[in-house]
């Protein structure tokens, strides 16, 4: 001990101090019951004295986990969130979001009573309404447009926003009952789209239970940041890489996921299929196919028409359909005519339902038609990416190629893809591709083999008639990526169309969707905009009136989606803070008032009893009662491992990586090129790719990450967060930084045609050169100027009928000063 | 006696902060006030890598006291307001006797003590956190407890409990049977600096 310290060792803290030090402790000291200044002086626990109790919670953004807390609560105030149990505790869950909850229930800004506007739309200026007032107000509007224009006049959206039930359904059953349009958010389905194309509609993102990770040998993981944007599923992955699996991610940015790979494979973005079809073009060279497989599970041997790109069926060759199951739709025998394959023993064509071993490969005239094998015409549009050629396109050196062809043919390989390659106008290719790989590889349908997502497929038990109108909706369903037009046109399909009120809810479209100053530009058409939240969000900010909605922990609900695959029950914690209310009692109100009190009969408790307590429910031992005892019942199997009985969903139950007939996602008039689609084929991002003469204005591919710190708009205000994470940032290559003159810290504009977006640069070795990455979910207000969704496009494929998020070209620059 | 100690998993840590903002709720820890931070391994800047794209290599851990068996701010404090707990080797502070005189931050190799310079701010007008969580006083010295309040009652430390990627491990270094003396014993080790003679508890697994 130093003769320093020796020689104050009995001085204490007060009279060190003496008086210059006010009376200590915290803000809370005046209100903490129960809790003295002195305790505090005393360096006792500051919040010791008062009876803590413990709910269940959920937490339901669209993160896809679902996660199932406990909310601390203590004189009816939360004062934490902490991870609850499972009933295998390996899905116990939370993280940095989940655990600033506190923050978000009681953030100053929170929108404490309904709002009406007084200054321009946007400029933030309000009055404080009645709850009355604003419900007799809406209903006076919605009436009298429904009465001069039609049911369709009023429209309703949701996007990512509160993934719990109640909420949802009431809202649904509402707006349906009035017959309302609905506005479609229509994003993040690329790859969905691509994969379920070739495997049957299975659900929107689906894939094997996260356990399964390390049954597989080979780990492909495909523009995925699983480390922050699912950030449940990595200590699966890192299970799997203790237990021997081999990780190889490909990504155009080195992410936290990509540092823990075996494998980094840095691939220009928006070139995913070229990289796959050049992988699936050295399996067929070298031979590396499961012929086997190809043969029972897939449809390779289906022989293609030549003259029409269809199957040739039996019925072409003069056998006639037989009848099989009665459809429940249409009250008819379905007809079964299978397709017609070439049994290469006899030297003559067969039914698929009947040749064991047909031939995989090769043309075949049958009864004068000319055809190929579905596989033949896979083999040629893979042929024309050899490795060389590949690597010009993808920028992904051939011998690599060449290696991840292998690494794909050694099983069990689990190709898990993330929201990266999908967000591009040819997003629905690299998926429609990596499933095919998969089928040419027989990479599926056992422990550690499959191509998927992270199955955030909810429990489809639930009594979805409780949101159903009593008559069905005849107003249309609009993509937001096609109103912008049907606005400034007035009409959709042909048709006139009169829209003139919006309701937004679960959700931040001006934040989240695409194009934001193309929206603002659609918003300013309609005459009405209300908005249901908790927060002034960009959308709230941009709209005639905003009501204040309760968060996640303040009204009982239950939830069966998230990538845990349980239903949990969410209890009432504590009540919606000032006048906010749950959105059941929103609905209920607004129902009142335009004359339909009967259309909420039950509580909101008899409600999701209804809700839950189906036969389908019932045979998983899951019920309402049993919920609320035991709060999480797992649904899925367990473990979930997808297509063991190698029967798929497609028409033909085989994997269709041929498609016979595709169809858009969503029909609004669009013409789709079908021969296009019938294969995975590589072909250009519309914007975001070199060759595009644009990109000598704009050289930047504008590229976004899902950030740890918040989720599609939400916790943007978070203040413990914001300490970690204060303002809008943009991530940009040292040499491209030099190259412009731009330090870390200085505050840089992105811009491109379609708007700009002001943000502070981060110097990061992370980001690959001539692309750029921002950190999604600031709010316009939290910039310098303008916003990050301003820059994206409206541009979008019409299959998919998907936003393009990161097909965009900008570039950068100092920012010299305020608007 | 019991030691007690932790191991934080290199190769499981994402640098996600959810262990530090664990920390902070559970803690109820003042605006600006952080116990545990994320060191990140490679460049300058968050999850900013080492080298030139794309031959790049990153990785993270997090810091915080690091509760020595020799611990440096103990043999400087003045006041005996820090000391090292005899029954559970925790490096704790007696805000009471606390005079923030900083001489034990000067002396921790680690950075990893806060005084709460001016009144502490709070989010909220009520104390977050959790049952027996320290307060906080200003002109004091803060860090760490390794959750000696959720310790003392047979809970892990928040950290532990909360890490989404079961990067973290705590228990008894004294026990050879505890999880935590095995895994060091399995796994390779570092510590940090531990050319400044501290003897620190906690275990970075590489």
């Amino acid at each position: 001990m130093s003769a320093v310290a020796a020689s104050t060792a009995n001085l204490t803290r007060r009279n060190f101090l003496k008086a210059s030090i006010a009376v200590a402790g915290g803000t809370w000291l005046g209100t903490a019951i129960g809790c003295s200044s002195g305790d505090s002086l005393s360096g006792e626990g500051s919040s010791s004295q008062a009876e803590e109790q413990v709910f269940n919670g959920v937490c339901k953004p669209n993160c896809f986990h679902g996660c199932q807390l406990k909310v601390h609560v203590r004189e009816g105030k939360v004062v934490k969130t902490s991870a609850a149990p499972y009933p295998n505790p390996e899905f116990n869950r939370i993280c940095l979001r989940g655990l600033s909850h506190v923050t978000n229930i009681y953030d100053p800004d929170r929108v404490q009573y309904p709002l009406k506007r007084v200054g321009e739309r946007g400029a933030n200026e309000w009055e404080r309404i009645s709850w009355e007032d604003a419900i007799a107000e809406i209903a006076e509007k919605f009436t009298s447009y429904r009465e001069e224009f039609g049911d369709q006049a009023v429209m309703k959206c949701a996007v990512s926003g509160n993934y719990g039930s109640i909420n949802g359904g009431f809202t649904s059953k509402f707006f349906s009952s009035i017959n309302a349009s609905t506005m479609a958010p229509s994003l993040d389905l690329s790859n969905a789209i691509g994969l379920n194309r070739v495997v049957g509609w299975a659900g929107t993102w689906m894939g094997n239970d996260p356990r399964d990770l390390k049954n597989a040998k080979n780990i492909f993981i495909w523009g995925n940041n699983i480390t922050d944007a699912q950030i449940h599923e990595w200590h699966f992955v890192a299970d799997a890489i203790e237990a021997g699996s081999n990780v190889i991610v490909v990504d155009p940015i080195f992410t936290h996921m990509a540092a823990k790979a075996q494998k980094f494979v840095p691939i220009r973005p928006g070139a995913d299929a070229a990289l796959i079809l050049s992988m699936m073009q050295v399996v067929i060279e070298e031979d590396l196919i499961d012929r086997e497989f190809m043969q029972k599970y897939t449809v390779a041997p289906f022989l293609v028409r030549d003259d029409t790109g269809m199957f040739l069926r039996m019925s072409d060759v003069g056998v006639q359909p037989a009848e099989g199951p009665v459809n429940l739709l249409t009250g008819e025998p379905t007809k079964i005519d299978p397709a017609v394959v070439w049994d290469g023993v006899a030297g003559a064509s067969a039914s698929s339902a009947e040749c064991a071993a047909p031939e995989i490969e090769g043309e075949f005239t049958v009864e004068g038609v000319a055809c190929h094998t579905a596989y033949s015409l896979l083999k040629a549009e893979a042929s024309q990416y050899p490795p060389d050629v590949a690597e010009g396109i993808t920028e992904v050196p051939a011998a690599t190629i060449v290696e991840l062809a292998h690494l794909a043919a050694d099983g069990p390989v689990t190709h898990r893809v993330g929201w990266g390659p999908q967000a591009y106008d040819n997003g629905v290719h690299p998926h429609h591709a990596g499933a095919a790989l998969a089928a040419i590889t027989g990479q599926m349908c056992e422990p550690g083999k499959i191509y998927g997502c992270a199955d955030i497929n909810g429990f489809t038990g639930f009594d979805a008639t409780l949101s159903a109108p009593a008559t069905p909706v005849t107003s249309p369903t609009i993509s937001n990526l096609i109103m912008p037009e049907v606005m400034e046109t007035g009409t959709y399909m042909g048709e006139d169309i009169v829209i003139k009120a919006l309701w937004v809810y679960q959700g931040n479209p001006l934040c989240t969707f695409v194009d934001s100053n193309a929206k603002k530009k659609m918003f300013d058409k309609f005459e009405f905009i209300v908005t249901v939240d908790s927060m002034l969000t960009d959308t709230a900010r941009y709209s005639d009136m905003v009501l204040p909605c309760a968060q996640f922990f303040e009204y009982e609900d239950i939830v069966g989606s998230g990538n845990n695959n349980h239903v949990v029950h969410c209890d009432k914690a504590i009540d919606p803070p000032f006048e906010a209310k749950p959105d059941t009692e929103i609905m209920r109100m607004l129902a009142e008032k335009m004359g339909m009190a009967d259309l909420f009969p039950e509580s909101d408790s008899e409600w999701l009893q209804k809700y839950v307590d189906t036969e389908a429910a019932a045979a998983l031992g899951i019920s309402y009662d049993a919920l609320k005892e035991k709060k999480a019942i797992r649904w899925a199997p367990d473990p979930l491992v997808r297509w063991t009985d190698k029967k798929f969903l497609t028409p033909s139950g085989r994997m269709e990586f041929y498609v016979e007939a595709p169809t858009p996602m969503d029909y609004y008039g669009q013409q789709i090129d079908v021969n296009r689609e019938h294969l995975p084929r590589f072909f250009p991002p519309t914007e975001a790719w070199p060759e595009n003469p644009l990109h000598e204005k704009y050289p930047f591919v504008l590229l976004s990450e899902r950030p740890r710190f918040r989720v599609h708009g939400q916790w943007f205000n978070n203040r413990i967060l914001r300490e970690l994470d204060p303002e809008p940032t943009v991530k940009i290559n040292p040499a491209d930084a030099a190259a412009k003159g731009i330090k870390t810290g200085d505050h840089v504009e992105c811009y491109n045609d379609r708007g700009h977006a002001v943000a502070m640069a981060v110097l990061n070795e992370a980001v690959r050169p001539g692309t750029l990455v921002y950190p999604k979910s600031w709010q316009v207000h939290q910039h310098l100027a303008g916003g990050w969704s301003e820059l994206s496009s409206s541009s979008h494929d019409p299959v998919a009928v998907n936003q393009s998020y990161m097909d965009e070209l900008c570039d950068i620059r100092a920012w010299e000063g305020a608007e | 006696m019991t030691h007690y100690g932790m191991a934080i998993d290199k190769k499981r840590c994402i640098a996600c902060n959810t262990c530090c903002v664990g920390c902070k709720v559970e803690n109820n820890l003042p605006e600006n006030m952080w116990w545990n931070r994320v060191v990140n391994e490679g460049g300058e800047n968050p999850d900013s890598p080492s080298g030139t794209y794309p031959e790049l290599k990153m990785s993270a851990y997090t810091l915080s006291c690091q509760h020595c068996i020799n611990p440096a701010c103990v043999s400087v404090c003045p006041s005996e307001a820090t000391y090292r707990d005899a029954e559970t080797g925790i490096v704790m502070q007696d805000l009471d006797k606390c005079i923030g005189c900083n001489l034990c931050i000067e002396a921790c190799p680690y950075g990893v003590r806060t005084l709460q310079e001016d009144e502490p701010v709070y989010y909220t007008d009520f104390a977050l956190g959790g049952e027996g969580a320290p307060g906080h006083i200003a002109g004091t010295v803060e860090k760490c407890t390794f959750c000696h309040h959720r310790v003392v009652n047979g809970e892990q430390p928040f950290c532990v409990e909360v890490c989404p990627a079961r990067a973290r491990t705590f228990g008894d270094l004294d026990d050879p049977d505890s999880d935590l003396s095995k895994l060091i014993a399995s796994r390779e080790c570092e510590q940090l600096q531990l050319d400044a003679g501290t003897g620190p508890s906690v275990y970075l697994l590489v």
